[in-house]
């Protein structure tokens, strides 16, 4: 039985594991609104996989108990919030791209507000995964 | 989650980064300043779809397939 410190570790070390991939790989750097569109596009995909892995994980370890099915809807509501925000960031980063040409400093400001949503999204996933 | 599952999940998050970084390195490589809209739209399709399938999960959350 993995116990939740344990569990935090696993999750720290995964983490940890892929930071550290990145920086062998070379984080690109970002010198376009073009390559901070498509770094949003891939976190909000990112983020999206992560959100499935925690829900249907939550779910597998709720089985069998009696307040199962009070326990199914919280994750279900909780999975559901996290996807509505990142439906909404990506058509944010969609609709910035739409009038990139037309007002640049107004695309580049709803795309950092895209960018500073999903750092928020990434930390609650962070901290609340199991 | 134990340490397999918690593997996937990291290789899962790093999967879109390498995605990315290949695809910036390529750019870089061939003198462009950055991404094409082209390139730009391969992740924005590939998120849309990523986001209908999750939506799909999250509706399907605790019925039996997502049991098993």
């Amino acid at each position: 039985m993995i116990t939740v410190r344990q569990t935090q570790f696993v999750w720290l070390l995964a983490l940890m594991g892929l930071m550290a991939g990145c920086q062998y790989l070379g984080a690109p750097k970002l010198n376009t609104f073009n390559d901070r569109a498509a770094a949003a596009y891939a976190t909000i995909t990112a983020i999206s996989k992560a959100n499935d892995s925690i829900a249907q994980y939550r779910v597998r370890q709720a089985h069998g108990n009696p307040d199962y099915e009070d326990i199914l809807s919280v994750i279900k509501d909780d999975a559901q919030n996290v996807q509505d925000q990142l439906t909404q960031a990506n058509q944010a980063v969609t609709i910035a791209e739409s009038f990139k040409d037309i007002d640049p400093q107004a695309a580049d400001t709803r795309l950092l507000a895209v960018e500073i949503a999903l750092k928020a999204l990434q930390k609650y996933l962070e901290e609340n995964a199991p | 989650m134990n340490p397999a599952q918690a593997i996937i999940v990291g290789l899962q998050l790093a999967q879109e980064f390498i995605q990315f970084t290949i695809k910036m390195q390529k750019a870089q490589t061939e003198g462009r300043e950055g991404l094409t809209d082209e390139e730009v739209a391969t992740f924005r399709a590939a998120t849309i779809a990523q986001l209908a399938l999750s939506q799909t999960k999250i509706s399907n959350l605790g019925k039996p397939a997502e049991a098993s």
